[in-house]
């Protein structure tokens, strides 16, 4: 990466103030360029979402950072490819998405285990559920918890709509961002979600709290 | 409404992303139906933990290790794996791999269709140009060298009791210029000729067709492949 005295002036003449209020494609503009505070900025702006896409998809928290890092090494090593057309969210969660299915592939094939997502990817998003058993407690859930039996939940379902849930009432996304994503059309994407959070509200029904609602 | 059809009109519920008129619908099936109401309060509980869930957090070194990767030039040229995957990606993406296919259908279109095979060329000498349509008539089951289409139009016209021993004049078969006309037009008989050669030819044939004619003492050892004797193709027995 380049150092400050070998680029043009006007790119370091943005300070990190002036950064922040620059879109991610403007900002992606300037690392394109070769600007390492750019590029930095990029990674602060998106290292957390990443890091919680990546680690609900796979439940593993060290190879999601690992993977995290590597979807940050794409977007430098290709930033020279990307079009401001195209916005830049939707640009690296599809390297992160592609990754992480990438990753769950691997470990069907290397490793040889067996998991509910292998038996969906390898059954072609068909799927398998297997009851769970467990006891639960009846009082809240505190939040490492939740997590856990939000975790499993999303273990549970299969990938496809495992995927399009996450993208949408995880990280927040648009219906048509989760489409571009995906690349899938707008109304199998809507089908996809609301069957997902039905799925998901029979397996946390338990510990929903209906009081506020 | 029921409550088969009210479900999956839930999550549009919840965002408010519903059409007026099946808002209705629901709202009314809502007040009606218990079941479905507690599934709704369900759903929406469902979503405010999934949208509060708490956020994993990167290691504090996740930046550093990156720029340390960078630096370094590790991970920054893509390995074999990515290579191939890069390679496999969809072909729409990548211009220069659709133009290089193109050209490699067109190489392989080249060496597959029959251009580059010869076809007997017309001779005046009867004998070895005969060889070819008895062979062929000899064997009608084998697949012809030559288009199917030229063979059948040259030996359509010959009558049953000359077929057997008949030498046919060469001229009759399609040379290679004339053979996309042929093709084209599915037959050598409707097509004009094109190269000089086969110009020759024609004057060959017209003299043999203007002798035949002369006296109405027609050469039984001529006769003209169609009825409209303009062609210029004979058969010489």
């Amino acid at each position: 990466m380049s150092t400050e005295g070998e680029l043009p002036p006007e790119i370091y003449r943005l300070k990190k103030l002036e950064l922040a209020e620059l879109s991610d494609e403007d900002v992606m503009e300037r690392c394109a360029l070769g600007s390492e505070v750019a590029f930095r900025a990029l990674v602060q702006r998106y290292r957390s979402r990443l890091m919680n896409l990546i680690s609900r998809f796979i439940n593993d928290r060290d190879r999601a950072e690992e993977i995290s890092q590597e979807v940050f090494l794409r977007v430098y090593r290709n930033r020279e490819r990307y079009r401001k057309s195209g916005k830049f969210s939707t640009w690296i969660f599809t390297i992160a998405v592609n990754l992480t299915k990438n990753e769950i592939r691997s470990r069907v094939r290397h490793r040889g285990t067996f998991s509910i997502d292998a038996i969906d990817e390898e059954s072609g998003g068909q799927g398998i559920s297997f009851p769970d058993t467990k006891p639960l407690p009846d009082e809240d859930l505190n939040s490492a918890e939740i997590r856990s039996r939000v975790a499993d939940a999303l273990d549970k379902i299969p990938a496809r709509y495992r995927e399009a849930v996450i993208l949408r009432d995880v990280e927040g996304l648009s219906y048509e961002e989760v489409g571009e994503i995906l690349r899938i059309p707008g109304g199998t994407v809507r089908s996809r979600i609301n069957r997902a959070r039905l799925m998901l509200k029979e397996r946390l029904k338990p510990h929903l709290n209906l009081e506020d609602l | 409404m029921n409550c088969r059809s009210a479900e999956p009109l839930f999550s549009s519920f919840v965002e408010d992303e519903i059409s007026q008129e099946e808002r209705r619908a629901l709202e009314s099936h809502l007040m009606q139906c218990r079941r479905c109401s507690l599934s709704l309060r369900e759903l929406r509980a469902t979503l405010g933990i999934l949208t509060d869930l708490p956020q994993v957090a990167t290691s504090p070194h996740f930046e550093e290790d990156l720029m340390a990767r960078i630096r370094s030039g590790e991970g920054l040229r893509p390995s074999v794996g990515d290579w191939f995957r890069e390679l496999l990606a969809p072909a729409w993406l990548r211009p220069a791999f659709m133009a290089g296919a193109g050209v490699c259908a067109v190489w392989i279109a080249i060496m597959v269709l029959p251009l580059g095979k010869q076809q007997p060329l017309v001779t005046s000498n009867p004998s070895a140009a005969a060889d070819a349509p008895r062979v062929a008539a000899a064997t009608p089951l084998l697949p012809d060298p030559a288009p199917a289409s030229t063979q059948v139009a040259a030996t359509d016209r010959i009558s049953p009791e000359t077929r057997g021993s008949a030498p046919v004049m060469a001229s009759a078969l399609p040379s290679r210029a004339s053979r996309s006309n042929a093709a084209t037009q599915d037959s050598i008989l409707g097509a004009p000729p094109q190269d000089q050669r086969y110009q020759d030819e024609i004057i060959n044939d017209q003299f043999y067709l203007e002798r035949g004619r002369e006296g109405q003492t027609q050469d039984p050892t001529i006769v003209p492949v169609n009825d409209t004797g303009s062609d210029g193709v004979f058969i010489v027995f």
